[in-house]
């Protein structure tokens, strides 16, 4: 058994934050937090995840436009990026994905769903 | 044309006899007949015409036996007298060398004469016959009429001097032969006058009178032995001596009579050519200026016409005012203008413009005799009626010494006036018709403008709504996504005991949060629905204590109360709410909540009646403040102060509207103000003695 997935959530609510991160690490990942882009990337430079949740409406640097920079670093360009949005616009999809993200959630999403597609994404049924 | 005829002898000439229907001339020449010719040896001829009504049209050739050596032979004609055979009168007077004109003496009768006399006029210019060569002689027959009119009327109607009338009775015989005398006398003398060179050479001149005197003894011893009266019977009459100097100069009076009214008739003649002209000259401005409604163009065509045609010094378009005031202008000629600057002229103008139609002062030095300077030159003055309402008319002036209006220059003015008034009507026409359009114009300009902004305003009201549905769409997902969340963790994991505490914690918060967007959304909904605020006396320390409790913002906020405040009117239930909002910006602005202030002081709010005393309640952070484009757009509703995509505001943009609204129906005002040192104020101003306003609904209601 490899070492356990690492997935990195970044969303200023912590309401919204919590629960996820209890719910991927009772699936057996390992999950970190953060509440905005600055502590996310502390937190990817200190040890880098397999993958990332990133709202997209954040106090400060948004979501697209910090998922726009972590595709133009090369260090990171390769670590999925799952964006999660409360505004449910096709606009905001067509870009997230053109951006270089992964996936696009709209939210309230189901932590199903959601789990489902960690697994798709880090390729473990 | 009389003819000396050398080889006979003879001369041949041509008497025709001229007047009214009815008034003697073939009765003249019966008399004549019978006188001269006894035995009947000649006829007299009579022919009918085609009409029903027979006419004569006598022949007599008649043997005077010899004169100046010659053998006369007169033919005598007579016309019909009827008016409608003028053609065969003209006929029958060509190339006459003497005409008798018998007037009938009949009282009732001066319309025929006159009208007869002036159609020998028209004839003889017709068939040119000059009187000055070929005499007229006038012949008052009827006498005897119990009605006739003196001689002197009847003369008068011919324009006759006194006492040149020939007077006969001819159904009687009286006067036939006297009056055939003298026109047989003068127009021997003339043809005698007239003849050429060769024939007179052939005439035996001696005494022309004698001659004729024993020409006509045989005929007049048979008149005196057939009993008919001599002239002398005649009343008023004198006595006619053959060949005296009086016959001829009757005759010549008749002539010199009908010839000044041939000279009348040729001036007439050339008026009306002169109007025609006129007319012609103004139908060709009035065609010219037609196209181009151009007002003065028209005026100064019909002012001209006036002028040139009437040999006017001046004219002008005059308009009196309703307090019967003339004014004149567009003059052409003299300037005319100046006329009303003297009080006299000004209320002759107005006297004369008050009258129904045109009028005339012949003389105006004898009308105005001190109006000296102002009609200096100017001798008759005419007003003609153009516009009824408002008043116009033509002023028209002649120039001294003896300028004049004849009537005919006063129907040819009021003709002018006529023109002038189609012209200007037409003008007018134009122009409203030009107004209208300019009119249609502006409101369609007005209209378009109007339904443009409507149309903005129905984008802007759209694209708000849009904006209103995502921040509303916002604010629920993300409570939403965050109870889904922590209720799934509880229901399908155990986890430890720290863990449900916060998972359930999470729900309850989002809940409220939920409940506060709901909350917020039905009181905006009844905000505008409700129509009256319940205001009373309340303390601002329970208004704010409620206030900060409301937007969770006790423990960072910090209160300054002035003294000086009391208690103030207001709805602190509304009050409290729209502070909550100020408050709850604060926070969610403001660098994690802090620096906020709550400000309470008196203040004075300015009102169109002078300023008024009121309470100020102010929320203060230090947040970034707003930018001058956002300082109105963040009162709008749906409307959030911060980028939706970066600055992440929670709310769905109805607070400060919400909160300017409350202030509004307290009659205040909520107003940003940025803050010394950063960040913002808002502040609620409220007059100490609140008037509650009408809601917009009652508004649009009254």
């Amino acid at each position: 058994m490899s070492e356990a997935k690492r997935i990195l959530i970044v969303d200023d609510d912590a309401f919204i934050r919590r629960p996820l991160e209890f719910i991927l690490r009772e699936e057996g990942f390992e999950a970190a937090t953060a509440a905005n882009a600055d502590e996310g990337l502390r937190a990817i430079e200190s040890c880098p995840p397999d993958l990332i949740f990133l709202d997209v409406m954040m106090p400060g640097k948004d979501g697209l436009t910090w998922c726009a920079e972590l595709k133009a670093d090369p260090r990171f360009a390769r670590i999925p990026i799952v964006l999660l949005s409360a505004r449910g616009q096709e606009r905001d999809r067509e870009r997230g994905l053109e951006l270089g993200a992964a996936d696009f959630m709209t939210k309230p999403y189901s932590p199903f769903e959601l789990k489902r597609r960690v697994h798709e994404l880090l390729g473990r049924g | 044309m009389a003819q000396w005829s050398l080889a006979d002898r003879t001369l041949y000439a041509k008497l025709v006899y001229y007047g009214p229907a009815l008034g003697g001339k073939t009765t003249n020449l019966r008399v004549l007949h019978q006188l001269t010719d006894p035995e009947g040896r000649t006829e007299l001829v009579s022919v009918n015409t085609k009409d029903d009504r027979t006419l004569f049209f006598d022949l007599l050739p008649f043997d005077l036996g010899s004169v100046l050596g010659y053998k006369v032979a007169l033919k005598l004609y007579t016309v019909p007298g009827q008016v409608h055979y003028d053609a065969t009168r003209r006929a029958v007077l060509s190339g006459a060398d003497a005409v008798v004109f018998v007037a009938d003496s009949a009282a009732g009768r001066e319309r025929d004469n006159r009208l007869a006399w002036d159609n020998l006029s028209q004839n003889m210019r017709a068939a040119h016959l000059d009187p000055a060569v070929v005499p007229v002689l006038a012949q008052l027959n009827k006498r005897d009429l119990p009605d006739a009119a003196p001689q002197g009327t009847v003369e008068s109607w011919l324009g006759l001097a006194e006492g040149r009338g020939m007077l006969a009775v001819a159904c009687e015989g009286h006067g036939v032969l006297e009056t055939f005398l003298a026109a047989s006398h003068v127009m021997l003398e003339r043809l005698v006058a007239i003849a050429e060179p060769q024939t007179r050479r052939t005439l035996a001149l001696g005494d022309l009178g004698k001659q004729l005197d024993a020409a006509f003894a045989p005929h007049l011893a048979r008149l005196s032995a057939a009993g008919g009266a001599s002239a002398s019977a005649l009343a008023g009459g004198s006595p006619i001596t053959l060949g005296t100097s009086d016959l001829v100069e009757s005759a010549v009076a008749g002539s010199v009579a009908l010839g000044a009214r041939l000279v009348d008739e040729q001036g007439r003649a050339a008026r009306l050519t002169r109007e025609a002209e006129s007319l012609r000259l103004l139908s060709d401005a009035l065609r010219t200026t037609g196209a181009s409604f151009d007002r003065a163009a028209i005026v100064k065509a019909a002012l001209s016409a006036a002028v040139t045609t009437l040999g006017a010094s001046g004219a002008s378009l005059g308009s009196l005012d309703v307090r019967g005031v003339v004014a004149l202008s567009d003059s052409t000629g003299r300037d005319l203008a100046a006329l009303t600057g003297d009080a006299g002229v000004a209320s002759l103008l107005a006297r004369m413009f008050a009258g129904p139609g045109a009028s005339v002062v012949d003389d105006l030095k004898t009308e105005l005799p001190a109006s000296g300077a102002a009609t200096a030159g100017l001798r008759a003055l005419a007003v003609v009626p153009v516009e009824r309402s408002p008043r116009t008319s033509l002023v028209v002036t002649m120039p001294e010494p003896d300028g004049a209006f004849a009537d005919s220059d006063i129907r040819f003015l009021a003709t002018l006036a006529g023109h002038l008034a189609v012209g200007l009507e037409k003008v007018r026409i134009h122009e409203e018709l030009r107004d209208q359009r300019d009119r249609l114009e502006e409101i369609v300009n007005a209209r378009t403008k109007s339904l443009r902004k409507a149309y903005d305003e129905l984008k802007s009201i759209d694209a708000m709504k849009d904006r209103f549905l995502a921040n509303v769409s916002h604010e629920m997902r993300s409570p939403l996504t965050a109870i889904i969340g922590a209720a799934t963790f509880l229901k399908e994991y155990t986890g430890g005991p720290a863990e449900r505490e916060e998972m359930t914690t999470g729900i309850l918060k989002s809940s409220q949060a939920l409940d506060r967007l709901v909350d917020g959304l039905l009181r905006v909904a009844r905000l505008e629905a409700t129509d009256d605020l319940a205001v009373e006396d309340i303390a601002p320390a329970d208004v704010v204590a409620e206030a900060m409790r409301i937007a969770g913002a006790e423990g960072r906020t910090s209160v300054l109360f002035d003294p000086r405040v009391g208690s103030c009117p207001a709805d602190p239930a509304r009050l409290a709410t729209a502070l909550a909002n100020l408050l709850d910006n604060a926070v969610k602005f403001g660098p994690a909540g802090a620096g906020i202030e709550l400000r309470v002081a008196p203040c004075v709010l300015a009102r169109p009646g002078g300023a008024v005393a009121g309470v100020s309640y102010s929320v203060l952070d230090r947040g970034p403040g707003l930018g001058e484009e956002d300082v109105e757009r963040v009162f709008a509703p749906f409307e959030q102060g911060g980028d939706p995509m970066t600055g992440k505001p929670s709310g769905v943009g109805l607070g400060l509207y919400e909160a300017r609204a409350i202030a509004r129906r307290h009659a205040g005002t909520l107003i940003y103000l940025p803050r010394s040192g950063g960040g913002s104020e808002f502040r609620i101003s409220l007059p100490a003695d609140a008037v509650v306003l009408a809601s917009p609904r009652q508004a649009r209601r009254a």
